[in-house]
């Protein structure tokens, strides 16, 4: 394991300041591989909440549900219904729920009701399917029922959609925050690293400065050691986030139920790969602009 | 080649090291810099090297004030400078090729010509049989000849030592500054910071002397000072 975070002498050579002398290299790639990892369970967050929204709300997001009181109900009245709603553009099919589909629909909290079935006060359920969600056909669904049904009720599903892609695009927000956090830690630290490193090797730093090199020359001896650290570091990292998701997918589709199913495509599990690496180019920039400011402090 | 103008250094809000330094170097000439401890040889060498901007005054180098110049021009003006340290100043981790081709990689030269370049030189220096060993494996004398060897390779128009001889026997500090002498002889301006009196009394260069921050300047040919004048030495 400990070849993994350190470099060896034959890999420095080439920095003119020896940077490749351990000095808590360990740490650093330790702490990119763990904020690698963390980036991709980030994007994990962000994919699979799209993903369970889609799944959430691909059932109800083109239908609408009519339902008339028990007491209203009169087949005359359901068959006029349908009629005028199948004659709305964008309305695809209005059906209302059989016996067995609301036998299924009541099991759950009154158990089998077949022989109860005269005796309940059932109302009529219609659902309509439309083309696509739009304020339009909602309206016009909800006039015609008016008309021919005054006291049926038109629920949309608006109210338990919003909420619903609310509860999910909060949390994928919180997901890009904790990935962007995760940038945030990762700039500090590297920044952190260079600035310590430049301290330890003043003196070299001097002389370097002493014979003619220029900034840029220095800053490159920075920039390819936290380059190799880093990519070190997402390569570990990139490594037990895709073993990981691999796992979860395993655990989910031996024991459904326990976990969300997820089928990712190749863009998605690319993803996975380039955020990390966006995170390796964010250390490379955050050490650049660092030794840049420390040597601006030198004559 | 280096003119300095009423120049003064001082060190955050401390008093003046260095008081109206004024004097030019010209072109291929030859000085020795002394003075007591503490007098500001080493403020004095910063600032001939170029690793300081003074608090006042103006230094002209190879034609440019010093004062204008961005950080990247700066840093390309001081690779016409050569300085050997007193305690030498080698990078500990880099064998004695690496150390003395490191100005040359700095200036942007090619690995090949580098390559000859530096085996050439420390065949010169006496240095060819261990030049892939570590500085800290080698005598005194072999890292001062390798920090000799590191301050000539990129053919400086001006080189500075510190002084050169302190950490060397009487015969090999000898030999050193003949080596200074033949480098003179090829164009190289020499400024070197010495308190040996057998140098002093040994060549018959100009005397840049320092005392209380102020410069005092002495030719033994001559045998005149002149203090704070606006000389050309």
């Amino acid at each position: 394991m400990s070849r993994i975070f350190s470099i060896s002498p034959k890999r420095g050579v080439g920095y003119d300041v020896p940077l490749h002398l351990k000095l808590g290299t360990e740490f650093l790639v330790l702490l990119i591989s763990l904020m690698a990892f963390l980036s991709i369970l980030a994007a994990t967050g962000i994919v699979g909440l799209g993903h369970i929204t889609k799944a959430w709300t691909s059932g109800l997001e083109n239908s609408i549900t009519i339902e008339i009181p028990a007491a209203n109900v009169s087949e005359d009245e359901v068959q006029s219904l349908l009629q005028g709603l199948l004659k709305i553009e964008g309305v695809q099919k209005a059906q209302r729920l059989g016996q067995k589909d609301m036998e299924k629909l009541l099991s759950p909290w009154l158990g089998n009701v077949s022989s109860l079935w005269e005796d309940l006060p059932i109302p009529a359920l219609i659902t309509v399917t439309i083309s696509e969600r739009n304020a339009q056909i909602t309206s016009k669904i909800a006039v015609t029922t008016r008309k021919i049904s005054p006291n049926a009720t038109v629920d949309a599903h608006d109210a338990w959609l919003s909420d619903l892609l609310k509860l999910a695009n909060g949390l994928r927000l919180v997901s890009l925050g904790v990935f962007c956090l995760i940038m945030l830690v990762t700039a500090t630290v590297v920044a952190g690293a260079v600035r310590s490193r430049m301290a330890i090797h003043h003196r070299e730093l001097e002389l370097l400065h002493i014979m003619g090199a220029s900034d840029s020359y220095i800053t490159n001896q920075f920039v390819r050691y936290i380059l190799v650290q880093s990519l070190k570091g997402v390569s570990f990292g990139i490594l037990i986030g895709l073993a990981t998701l691999g796992l979860l997918s395993l655990i989910s589709r031996n024991n459904p139920g326990t976990l969300p199913e997820m089928t990712l495509s190749g863009a998605e599990w690319s993803l996975f790969v380039a955020v990390p690496l966006l995170l390796a180019i964010m250390a490379v920039m955050a050490a650049r602009i660092t030794a840049l400011r420390v040597l601006r402090e030198m004559p | 080649m280096i003119k300095f103008e009423h120049v003064g250094l001082r060190y955050g809000i401390g008093p003046e090291v260095l008081s109206d330094i004024t004097f030019t170097l010209t072109s291929g000439s030859f000085h020795f810099l002394c003075g007591p401890s503490g007098a500001g040889k080493t403020s004095l060498m910063s600032l001939l090297y170029l690793g300081r901007r003074p608090t006042r005054g103006t230094i002209q180098a190879f034609g440019q004030n010093t004062n204008l110049l961005s950080r990247t021009d700066l840093a390309a003006l001081r690779q016409n400078i050569g300085v050997i340290f007193q305690d030498f100043r080698l990078l500990p981790h880099m064998s004695a090729f690496d150390n003395v081709a490191l100005p040359l990689r700095i200036n942007g030269m090619n690995e090949k010509k580098t390559k000859a370049h530096v085996e050439e030189l420390l065949d010169w220096v006496g240095l060819g049989d261990c030049m892939h060993r570590l500085p800290p494996t080698m005598s005194g004398g072999q890292q001062q000849r390798i920090a000799v060897a590191r301050a000539v390779i990129a053919n400086p128009k001006l080189l500075l030592a510190d002084e050169p001889t302190g950490n060397l026997d009487d015969e090999i500090g000898m030999k050193l500054m003949g080596l200074f002498e033949q480098l003179n002889k090829m164009g190289t301006t020499i400024v070197i910071a010495t308190h040996s009196l057998q140098i002093l009394d040994s060549l018959p260069h100009s005397r840049l002397i320092l005392e209380n921050g102020q410069l005092h300047i002495f030719n033994p040919s001559t045998s005149s000072t002149t203090i704070k004048e606006n000389v050309d030495v």
